[in-house]
This record gives structure tokens, C-alpha cells and sequence, in this order.
């Protein structure tokens, strides 16, 4: 299903946050959103998550608005794993993904064949079904995110919402996080949108790239074409050099060291 | 795959999950409920004690055996369990919802609004001693409803809301203590006695209120029951499943001071309860999920036996209240000092 | 500037609660009996026995329970914790009526002596139980304090229901009142409260640290465990001390902190200080109000601190969003 997001505007208090912002995004593709500490991409994500309400401006997920439905059916259509989630003490992988059918149950529909079959599929496709029984509390970093994206999975919704997947996590699960969200875009045709902090993985893995600075999109497209040291520099105030990566040539963010520092013996 | 810990029972389209561990546990627990009615009803006084007592229950015994088992002792274990089971879902659902292990349905007043309520009704009328039953529950969830009215409602951390019960709490008591040194002492006295939480003379008449809210009240729990368990992941991934967090807060609270008011019209504020009965049950069925039914069962299980271990020395009645006082807090070390108390 | 502009309000209150009272003495006389210039029995009388041991009681008791509660919060980063946490008001509750149900006491030194002998204890058995098997984090503080004063609490109630007599002293006792207080039992339990005041002074800084987190304190030098068992102590010996002079009066503990928290924010020094000054003046102002409100009665003072109080507190919360003790868990 399609995600549109048609002007939005969002705040805390008198405070603008997100100002007049589009969005856009298919099935089958990754979006990565991506901005400075500050800019709005987390609200703008929770807008579309329904835990914030926006000031003004559209969410709609195939053309129905998000606002305007139960939040029982809107979870139907829509998932969100927020940053830093929190699972209750002493529970299993299989209870914690268990969890992710609450939207499609009901109080006489507690454990039906499809969410046998969701919970099943979703443990295998992310990887953790030896790790069923063990607690959540007791798995590392990496295997903890997995389950929530297992969670995430089972919840069996066209559109997934990931807010910072990765950032506790060290590269080898990062790489690993990351590709297994995208495959999940693919082979399962959802439409993913992720906030990330880090733009070397979001140029890496996202078909589209919004770059928001200030509330505002400052940019938005496929990676290689959107990112240079131009955007970089406005988003962040750093000067960078954007190179290609060996393989599928996606670019490389590299950013330049301080200038200052390395002339100093030049002073003077 | 589901929950390993689980059983899935279906039967067409519908389906219920059933935890093998809290139904076992629950199912011990009536069992011990059974046995501990048949005790208390053989502890009293005069002929009918003992297994005279269990007889005439099963049916036997002379019609006078019979008559004081089932007018005087079965009516008051009823009352009794039907008060602590109240309790103790009320102290699970505030528990759950205020993720905090000491969180009773008192904290938003209700103890002290009930209080309130009867001393209205002792005061107001000439030979009354127990206070009319709806005198409680009324008093109760007047103070409950004022408290989060002042408070602003909720909140997520539910912060403000136990301030405000807190004074709320000290300003009645404060009342209270002045309204009771005023009495003649022997009013004050039986008031006081109420306070403490008493179930000396509860028949069928103050059974009734509790058992027709419980009907009525456990069926609303269960839905409650179910969105607390997806509410302990934190308000966000509650949120993305489906459940608005504030909407089934207020919710449980409400079902919660509804059945904390009517079992504080039975027995009075039976404070102890609703806040050991949770966290048994949490110990006895596991951790995995919210234990509502075993919570209740767990509340009528403690009510009964302090009720019964409180008549059994000696010919002065020692009020439940008394007992479940004496044995919570050693109770909550325990819990205290052996468990993974986690922060 | 603000931390001298209590005391100037707290002398006007103190002579407030000397010049001003029943026994129809007046400003005037009052002042002139204070001066040495009247040689007046009755004036005498009603100064030196009944509105000094007053004064001098509502500042201890007022400034040790302010004190008190401003550490019991910072300690245990708990916004609820309240002097009777610790299990100090339930084990003095207990002691007070044991005395009154097994001794027949009925106020007066022995009175005072089992009310501190049984906060003391009851805290120290709370403190012992928290620390056992693992340290005295602020989550197990106050579950031992809640567990320990609720056994406590059933106690009394078991002893009073054996003892009708008992519970009609009992009544009065727990309205918390200064009436009754002589000056000498004020300066029986003063060595008690400097000694706190000290510790208190002493745990400024490590508390400070302690604000930030159990961790961040000990990078910088300090022990949380024993400045949370340090502050325990002050904290029972000022609440006991209070609780012996006039009976349980819990809310001051808790107003205090708050009314001086919305002055200085979470600073700690200044939070100790001004909570200090400021419950003794409460306190004195509360004295004086029971003492004038339904002349020639007295209104109990716990009646007056939560009537007025609690709306304070009420208002307090709702009108400060951000109220926090520091990082960390609230219990």
C-alpha cells in the first residue's frame, strides 16, 4: 500500500517542528528519512504513527486517512517500531512476537490459524526460531532487534515504520538489521519507511532518501542523485566528500576532518 | 509458532489462549479455596466447630448445625472471598496500569472516601454501626473521580494523580481522626473498628452488592485485562498495536475503583490485599503475562484465611484487617528480600 | 538573597506566636514579660509554660520534619516519599500505644522516650532489611519502609482492639498536637535534632552528586549506599524527635520540600535550607492558627496543615510541569 503524507505540520508546545512536509512511498522500497539532531524527522514519523497529533496535513495509507480510523484497524495497515522499545520482564521471544497479532485478535479470537502461521513465518524469515523460548531480556543487542523486527513481521501490515533500527547497535548488526528490512521490503512488497541516523547506511540501503533540515524537506530522491557534499554540508555543517562504493557504486559519505586542526603547523 | 507457555483452544473461528501455568495455578487455588471455606466455616463458637461443622455443610448434621453453618459462618466467608477477589483484581489492574508494584486503588482515595461515606451514614443515623452499604462504594468512587478530576486527568506517569490522592488521603484522615475524637468513644470505637477491616457480622445482605458487582464487573475486566498486557510494552509500541494507551488506563482505573469501593463496603478498607495479592499471583503464575484471574482468586484465598486464622485464637475475634496487616507486611519483606525486585 | 529571607519571617513568626494567644494576655503584656519589665504570675504562666514550649516546639518539630522530608525525597528520588516512609511514624504509633495499652502511660517523659525508642527502632530494622542481600537502592527503602509500617500499623490495631481505654487515648494522641509540650522536653530532644542537622550539613555535596545518578556519584568519589544510609539516619532521628514532641504529623514532611523545591528548584544545599525554614514556619503558623481559630479551643494542627496544605500541594503539582528529583526510577 502507497503512504502519502500531504502537508504536514507538526509541534510541542507553541514550537513548530515539522513544517509543510510531503511524503511519499511505494511498495517494494525502502525511504530512509534523514536530518540532524532536531529536525523534525522522529515527529514527523510519529505524525504518521498516530502517536503525535499533527497541526495540520494529511496521513493516508492506500488513500484512506489514518486519522480518520480506529486505531485498532489503523495497526492493521500500519506498524511502527519506535527507538528504544521496552519489553515487559520475563518474556519470551514467542510471547514478545506473539504480540504483534494484539491487532488482528480479538477477546474470543485469541490464537487463530493466521496468527499461528504469521508468528511461524515471521520467526523464520527474521531468523530467530531457535531463540523462541529464551527470554528477550537476556539476548544481545542484536538479537534483540530482531525479535522486535519479528514482532514487527507478525504484526503482517502492508506499511512498516522503523524509528532508528539500528542506532545501539555495532556494524555487524547494523548490516544485518538493515538487510534484512530491506528484504523485507522486497520479497514481501511492503512499503518501509525508517528514520536513520546514520547517512552512509541510509544512502546504502534506502531506494529513497528525504533529507529534512529545520522541519523542512531539504531534499528528497534516490540516493546518488540526492546526496552530495552540497546537501551534506547544509544538513550538517560539515564538509564531506561523497565517493562510490566498490560493487554497486552507491555513494560513500566521508566527511573531511577540521580544517584547523590540520593546518595548524601551517599558521603563521 | 505461539507462546510456548501456552494452550490454544479453538473451536471454529474463535479461539482462546489458555496459559498452562496460571491455569494450573488458578485451579490449585480454587481447590485451596474450597478447603479453606470448609475450615473457616468449622471455626466459631458453641457446638457446631469442627468436622460437625464440615458435615453440616456437606448437607448432614441437625437442621440447627445447618442453619448456623449456612445463615451465620458460609454467608460471611462469602462476603469475605467475594471482597478479597475484588481486591485483589482491583490491585492487579492499578498495579498494571501504574507500573508500579505498590500502586493500590487507595492511592486515588478510595480507602479514605469510603471512610468518609460511612461515617456519613453512622453519624447521620441513630443505631447504625456498620454503615448502609452503598455507603462505601458511593464514598469511594466519589473520591476516586475527585481526585483525578483535580488532577487533570491521568497523565502517563500517573505523577500527579498520586499526589493528589496523597493529600486528598491526608486531609480526609485528618478529618476523620477529628470527627472520631469528637464521638462518644464507643462510636468512635465501632467506626474505627470498621477501618480497620472487619468482617464480623457480614451476612447475605452485604455479600450481595459485592457478588452482583463482581458479575458484572469481572466480564468488563477481562477486555481491560487484555490491553494491559500489550500496555506494559510502553506507551509507543502500545500505541503502533492498536491500543491508545490513556483510553484503557483511565479504563482499568475506573473498573478498579469500582471494584475496590464495593469491597471496601463489605469489610471495610482491606488495604493489603490489593497490593499482595498481584504480586502473589505475578510469583505463582509467571511473569509472562497479567494475572488477573489468579489475582482474584489469590485476594478471596488471603481474605478467607485471615479471616479464619483471626477467629481461631481464642474467643475475641481478631478483625481481618488486624490479620492481613500483620501477615502482608512480613509478606512483602519476603517478596522483598528473596526476589529479583527488579527497579 | 533567598536563603536569608526565611529568617526574618521566621522571627516575626515566632514573636507572633509568643505576643498572640489565648489566656488573655496581650502584645502588650506579653512583650513587657519577655523584656523582664512585669512581674505578672499569670502573664508568666501563660509566656513561659504554654506559648514558649510551644514556639520552641513548632520550630523543632516544623524545621526537623521540613529537613527530614527534603532528604527523604532526595535520597530516594521518590516524589511521594513522606516522613513516614521509613517506618518511623508506624513504629512510634506502635511504641505510644503499647505504652498506653501494657504501661497505662499517659503522656509526659516516658511517653516521649518510647515514641523515639520506637521510630528508632522501626527505622533501623527498615534500613537493616533493605540493606540485607543487596544495597540500599531507593526502590527497596521504600518497600521495606511500606512493608515494615504496615506490620507495625496492624500491631497497634491489634493492641487496641484489646484495650477500649487505650484507643480513647489513642484518638487524641494521633491528631498530632504541641499542647502538653514542656520546654524541657524540647531540650531533652535537641542534642537529637543538631545531630541530624549536622549529618544533614554534612551530606550536601554527596547528595548533590547523588542527583545524578548512582553511577555518575561514584565516578566522583562518593558512596551511594552509605549516603543513602547516612541520610536514613538523619532522616529518623528528625521524624522521631518529631513524632515524640507532638505525635505523628505527616504531611509537613511532604508539603515542605515541595513549597521549597518550587523556590530553588532542585538544588540541594539550598533545597535543605529553605525546606528547613520553611517548615518551621508553617509549622509556627499553623500552631498559631490552631491556637486562635475556635478560641478557646484548640484545632488540631494536622487538620490545619492538611486543610490548608493540601490544596497548596494540589495547586503545586499542577501548575509545575517539570518536577523531578534527579534521573533514575521513582519507586
Amino acid at each position: 500500500m502507497r503512504l502519502l503524507v500531504e502537508g504536514l505540520h507538526a509541534g510541542y508546545g507553541g514550537r513548530e517542528v515539522v513544517s509543510a512536509v510531503d511524503l511519499v512511498a511505494e511498495p517494494g522500497s525502502v525511504t530512509a528519512i534523514v536530518g540532524p539532531n532536531g529536525c523534525g524527522k522522529s515527529t514527523l514519523l510519529r505524525c504518521v504513527a498516530r502517536l503525535h497529533t499533527p497541526a495540520a496535513g494529511r496521513v493516508t495509507v492506500d488513500g484512506a486517512d489514518v486519522w480518520r480510523r480506529a486505531p485498532r484497524h489503523v495497526a492493521r495497515d500500519l506498524a511502527l517500531l519506535p527507538q528504544s522499545p521496552t519489553a515487559p520482564e520475563a518474556i519470551t521471544v514467542a510471547g514478545l512476537v506473539a504480540h504483534g497479532r494484539h491487532p488482528h485478535q480479538g477477546l474470543f479470537r485469541q490464537w487463530s490459524r493466521e496468527d499461528e502461521a504469521a508468528a511461524r513465518e515471521a520467526l523464520a524469515a527474521t531468523g530467530v526460531a531457535e531463540l523462541a523460548g529464551r527470554r528477550v531480556d537476556r539476548l544481545s543487542g542484536g538479537q534483540r532487534q530482531r525479535c522486535w523486527l519479528a514482532m514487527i513481521l507478525a504484526q503482517d501490515t502492508p506499511v512498516v515504520l522503523l524509528d532508528e533500527p539500528t542506532s545501539a547497535l555495532d556494524l555487524g548488526h547494523q548490516v544485518e538489521v538493515l538487510s534484512l528490512i530491506r528484504k523485507i521490503a522486497r520479497k514481501r512488497n511492503r512499503t518501509v519507511v525508517m528514520v536513520v541516523h546514520d547517512l552512509a547506511a541510509a544512502a546504502r540501503y534506502a531506494d529513497r532518501l528525504i533529507a529534512m533540515r529545520d522541519g523542512r524537506v531539504a531534499a528528497e530522491g534516490a540516493p546518488a542523485d540526492v546526496l552530495t557534499s552540497g546537501l551534506v554540508k547544509r544538513l550538517y555543517g560539515v564538509e564531506a566528500d561523497i565517493l562510490s562504493a566498490p560493487g554497486d557504486g552507491s555513494p560513500v559519505v566521508v566527511a573531511r576532518p577540521d580544517v584547523d586542526a590540520t593546518t595548524s603547523s601551517l599558521s603563521n | 509458532m505461539r507462546p510456548p507457555d501456552s494452550l490454544a483452544l479453538r473451536l471454529g473461528s474463535r479461539s482462546v489462549l489458555l496459559p498452562k501455568r496460571a491455569t494450573v495455578v488458578a485451579l490449585s487455588i480454587v481447590v485451596l479455596l474450597l478447603l479453606a471455606t470448609a475450615a473457616s466455616v468449622a471455626v466459631g463458637n458453641g457446638r457446631t466447630v469442627g468436622w460437625r461443622a464440615v458435615e453440616a455443610l456437606l448437607g448432614g448434621q441437625s437442621p440447627f448445625a445447618r442453619r448456623t453453618v449456612f445463615d451465620y459462618r458460609l454467608p460471611r466467608v462469602i462476603a469475605g472471598a467475594a471482597a478479597g477477589a475484588a481486591l485483589g483484581l482491583a490491585g492487579c489492574l492499578t498495579q498494571t496500569l501504574a507500573r508500579n508494584r505498590l500502586a493500590t486503588p487507595d492511592l486515588v482515595g478510595v480507602g479514605d472516601g469510603a471512610t468518609v461515606g460511612v461515617l456519613v451514614t453512622v453519624l447521620g443515623s441513630a443505631t447504625a454501626s456498620i454503615g448502609a452499604w452503598w455507603a462505601g462504594p458511593l464514598g469511594a468512587v466519589g473520591a476516586a473521580v475527585l481526585v483525578v478530576a483535580v488532577a487533570g486527568g491521568l497523565g502517563t506517569a500517573g505523577y500527579r494523580v498520586l499526589v493528589v490522592g496523597l493529600a486528598l488521603s491526608v486531609t480526609i484522615d485528618a478529618f476523620t481522626d477529628l470527627v472520631l475524637a469528637r464521638q462518644p468513644v464507643d462510636v468512635a470505637r465501632s467506626v474505627w473498628g470498621w477501618t480497620i477491616g472487619n468482617l464480623n457480622a457480614r451476612g447475605y445482605p452485604n455479600a450481595w452488592p459485592v457478588m452482583l458487582g463482581l458479575a458484572v464487573l469481572i466480564p468488563l475486566a477481562l477486555p481491560a485485562s487484555r490491553k494491559l498486557n500489550v500496555l506494559r510494552f510502553g506507551d509507543d509500541t502500545a500505541a503502533a498495536l492498536g491500543v491508545v494507551p490513556a483510553r484503557w488506563r483511565l479504563y482499568a482505573l475506573a473498573v478498579a475503583v469500582g471494584l475496590a469501593g464495593l469491597a471496601v463496603g463489605v469489610g471495610g478498607p482491606l488495604a493489603f490485599v490489593a497490593m499482595a495479592a498481584p504480586i502473589l499471583a505475578t510469583r505463582l503464575a509467571g511473569a509472562a503475562r497479567v494475572p488477573v484471574v489468579t489475582a482474584a482468586l489469590t485476594g478471596a484465598l488471603l481474605v478467607v484465611c485471615a479471616d479464619t486464622l483471626g477467629r481461631a485464637f481464642g474467643p475475641v475475634e481478631v478483625p481481618v484487617g488486624v490479620l492481613a496487616s500483620l501477615l502482608g507486611g512480613p509478606f512483602l519483606l519476603w517478596v522483598l528480600l528473596s526476589g529479583k525486585d527488579s527497579s | 538573597m533567598l536563603a536569608v529571607l526565611p529568617v526574618p519571617l521566621l522571627i516575626t513568626g515566632c514573636l507572633a506566636s509568643l505576643l498572640i494567644g489565648g489566656g488573655d494576655v496581650g502584645p502588650g503584656a506579653a512583650v513587657n514579660h519577655l523584656l523582664g519589665g512585669l512581674d505578672d504570675a499569670h502573664v508568666a504562666m501563660v509566656v513561659d509554660t504554654l506559648r514558649l514550649p510551644r514556639t520552641l516546639a513548632a520550630l523543632v518539630v516544623g524545621g526537623g520534619l521540613g529537613l527530614a522530608g527534603a532528604l527523604l525525597q532526595s535520597v530516594t528520588r521518590n516524589p511521594l516519599a513522606e516522613t513516614g516512609l521509613l517506618g518511623v511514624n508506624a513504629g512510634a504509633a506502635l511504641a505510644v500505644v503499647a505504652g498506653i495499652a501494657l504501661l497505662s502511660l499517659d503522656g509526659g517523659t516516658a511517653q516521649l522516650v518510647l515514641a523515639l525508642g520506637g521510630a528508632l527502632a522501626a527505622s533501623t530494622l527498615v534500613l537493616v532489611i533493605a540493606a540485607f542481600k543487596g544495597g540500599t537502592s531507593p526502590l527497596r527503602l521504600v518497600l521495606a519502609g511500606a512493608a515494615l509500617s504496615a506490620t507495625f500499623r496492624g500491631a497497634t490495631a491489634y493492641l487496641l482492639t484489646r484495650d477500649s481505654a487505650g484507643y480513647d487515648r489513642y484518638r487524641f494522641w494521633v491528631l498530632g498536637s504541641l499542647s502538653g509540650v514542656t520546654t524541657r522536653m524540647v531540650v531533652q530532644v535537641l542534642p537529637i535534632v543538631v545531630l541530624a542537622a549536622v549529618i544533614a550539613a554534612a551530606l550536601v555535596r554527596p547528595m548533590s552528586a547523588l542527583s545524578l545518578g548512582d553511577d555518575v556519584a561514584a565516578g566522583l568519589g562518593h558512596r551511594p549506599g552509605r549516603v543513602r544510609v547516612a541520610a536514613a539516619v538523619a532522616v529518623t532521628l528528625l521524624t522521631g524527635a518529631s513524632v515524640a514532641l507532638a505525635g505523628p504529623v505527616a504531611f509537613l514532611g511532604l508539603l515542605a520540600p515541595y513549597l521549597a523545591r518550587a523556590v530553588v528548584g532542585p538544588r540541594t544545599g539550598a533545597l535543605l535550607w529553605l525546606s528547613t525554614m520553611g517548615g518551621g514556619l508553617v509549622m509556627i503558623l499553623a500552631d498559631l492558627g490552631s491556637r486562635l481559630i475556635v478560641r478557646p479551643y484548640e484545632a488540631p494542627v494536622s487538620i490545619l496543615l492538611a486543610v490548608v496544605g493540601g490544596p497548596v500541594l494540589i495547586w503545586l503539582v499542577r501548575s509545575n510541569r517539570t518536577m523531578t528529583l534527579g534521573p533514575g526510577t521513582a519507586a
